[in-house]
């Protein structure tokens, strides 16, 4: 755990790095043309923080990102992905597997100087998830412990489970190259509903991420890399 | 507005979430409930206390307990569905009894939480005292079948 949280922090670290330099140079571009060409356009990208989290968990996923500019400031954006998580600890063996949709809008607050196209947002989503979960083996929460102690192996499946919520979020993104924008944002989730199986606990709920006991909040953050296909331009 | 400054505070934002909290299980949530006996005499039904009892899983190397009681909680092997256990009344005296008796039950398990995980819950089927000519045990009658709680007994022993 405590390696896994080591690497996390250099990642962390290293990207802090990445965006400080291609920040520095976007900072000292300079255009001296009086008429700017406001570009508007289809955004593709992924979620790099899933293939960190690759490396640091027991964790596969991936995350689809999309948004079209549709005012100045306005962004329609939606998201889609599937993650598939197993949580290992001292009581439970087990796994959450599922997909999910978000959908919202990013706000750009950023007042960029003339010629650049980085955005600093706030953003909303609405987010629906269906996944399942699975127990491999238990230890159970017995505190006389007179009996010999081991796991019990006992296999169960809980289907069609699911949840809603909305996510608040503070991001920026930064145009690193012609077209392409690398960005980064934290999220604050807020739940709305679950689907909660008979015996067992949500313990992880696909786009959402790890959920607390007695908790409606979660959080999330997310690295993207996005590619801008030029449409219309204004 | 600097673009760098707030890039950088939300990167340092970042640090704070990418702690997961750990969710600690605290000993006041109910465990996996006992099995309480309550010795009782074999003709006027009153409560009855068996001295020097020692009560041991037939099995075990160590001692559940070893006193003078007319009541006592007892846990259940959580691995199988048959608890195995030596009650002897007299315990190191010349009138020393070993009795020999068979809990077989049903297991259920029950989500706590995230942080505790599953208890066990039992259904009692039936109680079986090995008969071995001199027993001490009369009767073992059940009471409340399901053992999900610890509030009262769940099994009279007739002694």
């Amino acid at each position: 755990m405590k390696y896994h949280t080591m690497l996390r922090y250099i990642i962390n670290l290293f990207f802090l790095l990445i965006f400080s330099i291609g920040v520095t140079q976007q900072d000292s571009l300079q255009l001296d043309t009086l008429k700017i060409k406001q570009k508007y356009g289809l955004r593709i990208g992924v979620d790099l923080s899933k293939q960190i989290r690759m490396v640091t968990e027991d964790y596969t996923g991936f995350s689809f990102y999309g948004d079209i500019r549709i005012k100045e400031r306005l962004f329609i954006v939606a998201e889609a992905g599937n993650d598939n998580k197993k949580i290992n600890n001292e009581n439970i063996n087990s796994s959450f597997s599922g997909n999910y949709i978000k959908a919202g809008f990013n706000y750009n607050f950023y007042n960029n100087p003339p010629g650049l196209e980085n955005e600093i947002y706030f953003g909303f989503r609405f987010a629906t998830s269906s996944f399942k979960s699975e127990v491999f083996n238990y230890l159970v929460y017995d505190l006389d412990k007179y009996w010999e102690n081991g796991r019990i192996e006992n296999y169960s499946e809980f289907k069609n489970l699911g949840a809603n919520w909305i996510e608040l979020i503070l991001g920026f993104n930064a145009k690193v190259s012609k077209n392409i924008f690398m960005g980064t944002s934290i999220r604050l989730n807020r739940m709305i509903s679950q689907k909660k199986p008979e015996n067992f606990g949500n313990q992880f709920i696909p786009g959402f991420n790890v959920v607390t006991e007695d908790n409606k909040f979660g959080t999330g953050i997310t690295y993207t890399i996005s590619y801008r296909i030029p449409i219309i331009k204004k | 507005m600097n673009f760098q400054l707030y890039s950088r505070v939300i990167l340092i934002l970042f640090f704070f979430i990418s702690c997961e909290p750990d969710d600690i299980c605290l000993e006041s949530n109910e465990d996996t409930p006992n099995l309480i006996l309550k010795f009782v005499d074999s003709f006027s039904g009153e409560n009855k206390s068996v001295s020097n009892l020692r009560i041991k899983g037939i099995n075990n190397i160590e001692d559940f307990f070893v006193g003078t009681v007319d009541s006592i909680s007892i846990p259940l092997n959580n691995y199988e569905n048959t608890s195995s256990f030596s009650f002897t009344k007299e315990f190191e005296s010349n009138e020393s009894n070993e009795d020999l008796i068979y809990f077989n039950y049903t297991r259920n398990n029950v989500y706590i939480s995230r942080s505790c995980g599953y208890k066990m819950e039992y259904d009692i089927e039936n109680i079986i005292v090995e008969n071995d000519n001199s027993n001490w045990i009369e009767d073992a009658i059940i009471e409340t079948r399901t053992v999900n709680n610890e509030i009262s007994h769940h099994v009279k022993i007739y002694h």
